[in-house]
């Protein structure tokens, strides 16, 4: 960096060495003093030392130069360097030039020639003075100006920083809804795998009855094929009329009977039979009881007293097992259908961002038949369900409610004990108790259970997030839950507001 | 005396009523056939059976039914008849408990739901034989 240059402009050489001399002996040697001797030479000086990079502090010019007058060269020199101080000297300034100079130059100074030595040096240090005063507060203003604008994009890479933090957050916050979903959707899922193993008993049970049917069937289709054509050859008028009374009396035999009564008819008719004078009579009882007959035997006694008894009667008991064969295929396939239709309905993800109006017997009705397994083992299930109106919800999301409820509860009785299902309308909402005769829940458990993650059972068999879950749920449909217990049992309340009416 | 008495037993009419159909079909008239909804049930028919002395030879019991399992069942009347013939017809398979009835009721064998007829009826005859 150069040195800071006072420059003099004078058309008298005396004078341009007399002002360095006195500037010279008066200030210390930080400045360069340049000297002029034209007002041209001057401006051609003042822009080679803007050009080296000199900081022009002060200017002291003569007014009257032979080619340019002074108040003009400071003018022309202020234009190309603002901030330095302009100093005038002359003896015969009028009014008028050093007013322009003034105005046009920014004249700081007007000095009469000839000068005292005492006032060019006070002029001349006050100038630089100034001079720096207004350099240092460029400076500060300079830095003003970047710690603002530092500051500005601080302020704006804040904003970013917020946004993306922001940005951060709510993708968090979305992937942590998602978990929850599939949480939701896991704890479901887990409930319906402890509950495999049942379903599989529960459904071949009737694949058994369906596959064991098929056999009888068959079977019996084969004989009927060589007993018809036999008995229609070969049977009188009474015997055919007893044959077509005992297929009706079939036809009309429904209800598949309960082996104790049945047994107590059974034995009604070996006595009757036998007072009848009837040999084999217990044999006879049980093929009557098989086609449904269990009194009224006495118009069939002429029937059973014929050498044609046994052709009669095992035509239309083979007959007999193709009916009951197709009615217990039928039967098997309705509760299979059943069983994989509440299956398939636990297990769908609801995507339904729609409340459904839904009848919440059935919803529970449910989960009641997927668990039917495990309730039958020990439970009596008790429901008590008054009339309701539909209401709007999240139909499957209330069915993992009633499991999780029906699942607790069982586990909370050990399997054997009593569960009451309650159903009514309270005022404008739907109250639904479950109600357990259950070991209950410790009082200082009660506060904890909704919970996420509290579990009382094993390790590995709940997840301990079922009641924090059915909570949600429940808020989510803005009802309540409530748990009362005691050693004795527990009851868990649900109360589902219904929509005002518009 | 009466003919012997084949016992079947289980929740499920459907399942009975088939169980006495095939066993009609494959033995005929050489045996009653009772049914029983459950181990109390069935236990009551044993005890009838048995005032009326006739005799009880074989029992087809499933396993998962309501009140007493079918292991639990069949154990007890091992204790009362160690001769009768032991078959478990079941849906489901708990290991534990079959072990446990090999063990303590002598289970001539398990059979699982859907069953197959030849099966169930090979099943009975080779238990009948051992009598």
């Amino acid at each position: 960096m150069n040195r800071p240059a006072i420059v003099c402009v004078d058309d008298e050489l005396i004078i341009l060495q007399s002002l360095r001399d006195e500037l010279r002996n008066n200030l210390a040697a930080d400045f360069t003093i340049e000297l002029a001797d034209s007002g041209h030479s001057a401006l051609e000086l003042v822009k080679e030392l803007i050009e080296e990079g000199y900081h022009l502090p002060l200017i002291i010019s003569d007014y009257i130069m032979p080619d340019m007058r002074g108040d003009e060269l400071l003018a022309k020199i202020h234009q190309l360097s603002p901030q330095t101080l302009k100093v005038m000297l002359t003896g015969q300034a009028t009014v008028e030039a050093v007013s322009h100079a003034i105005q046009h130059a920014k004249l700081y100074r007007y000095m009469a020639k000839p000068w005292e030595s005492e006032d060019l040096k006070l002029t001349v240090s006050e100038a630089l003075n100034a001079y720096q005063q207004t350099q240092k507060l460029a400076a500060q203003h300079q830095e003003l100006l970047k710690l603002n604008q530092a500051l500005e994009e601080a302020n704006l890479s804040l904003e970013q920083r917020v946004a993306e933090r922001t940005q951060e957050l709510s993708q968090a916050l979305e992937s942590l809804q998602m978990a929850q979903e599939s949480l939701i959707q896991s704890e479901k899922m887990a409930a319906l795998g402890q509950l495999v193993a049942g379903v599989a008993h529960e459904i071949n049970t009737p694949m058994g009855a369906i596959r064991a049917s098929i056999g009888s069937l068959n079977t019996a289709l084969g004989r009927s094929l060589s007993d018809l054509p036999l008995l229609f050859r070969t049977l009188s008028e009474e015997r055919w009329a007893d044959f077509q009374h005992l297929l009706t009396i079939t036809a009309n035999h429904q209800d598949i009977l309960i082996s104790r009564q049945e047994r107590k008819a059974r034995r009604r008719l070996t006595t009757i039979l036998t007072n009848h004078g009837l040999e084999q009579a217990e044999d006879l009882a049980m093929r009557l009881i098989l086609l449904g007959i269990t009194d009224e035997v006495e118009p069939l006694l002429p029937l059973l007293r014929s050498e044609d008894c046994d052709l009669v009667l095992n035509t239309v008991y083979t007959l007999a097992i193709q009916r009951n064969s197709g009615k217990r295929i039928q039967l098997a396939v309705e509760k299979a259908t059943q069983i994989v239709s509440a299956l398939k309905s636990y297990a769908r993800q609801s995507n339904s961002t729609e409340m459904t109006e839904t009848d919440l017997c059935k919803n529970i009705d449910l989960v009641l038949t997927i668990y039917h397994n495990s309730l039958k083992q020990g439970i009596e299930v008790k429901k008590d369900y008054n009339k309701v109106p539909l209401i709007p919800c999240y139909p499957d999301e209330l069915t993992q409610v009633w499991t999780n409820l029906i699942h607790n509860a069982i586990h909370a009785m050990d399997g054997h004990g009593e569960m009451t299902i309650q159903l009514q309308q309270v005022d404008t909402s739907i109250v639904v108790k479950f109600t357990d005769t259950g070991c209950g829940i410790p009082p200082d458990l009660q506060s904890k259970i909704f919970d996420p993650f509290f579990t009382t059972k094993a390790v590995g068999e709940g997840s301990g997030m079922g009641l924090s879950i059915v909570q949600r749920i429940i808020e989510r449909h803005r009802g309540q839950i409530r748990v009362e217990s005691q050693p004795s049992g527990t009851t868990f309340t649900i109360v589902l507001p219904l929509p005002s009416r518009a | 005396m009466s003919k012997p008495v084949i016992l079947c037993v289980d929740d499920e009419p459907i399942v009975l009523e088939s169980l006495r159909s095939q066993l009609r079909e494959a033995f005929g008239e050489c045996y009653i056939y009772e049914v029983a909804q459950d181990a109390d049930d069935a236990l009551e028919v044993i005890d009838e059976i048995q005032a009326e002395s006739t005799d009880i030879i074989l029992i087809v019991s499933d396993w998962l039914m309501p009140g007493m399992k079918g292991d639990e069942f069949l154990i007890q009347v091992h204790g009362r008849f160690p001769h009768v013939v032991k078959i478990m017809l079941t849906g489901q398979a708990d290991a534990t408990a079959i072990q446990r009835v090999q063990e303590e009721a002598n289970l001539h064998k398990c059979l699982f739901k859907p069953w197959s007829e030849s099966e169930l009826i090979n099943t009975i005859q080779s238990g009948l034989a051992k009598l």
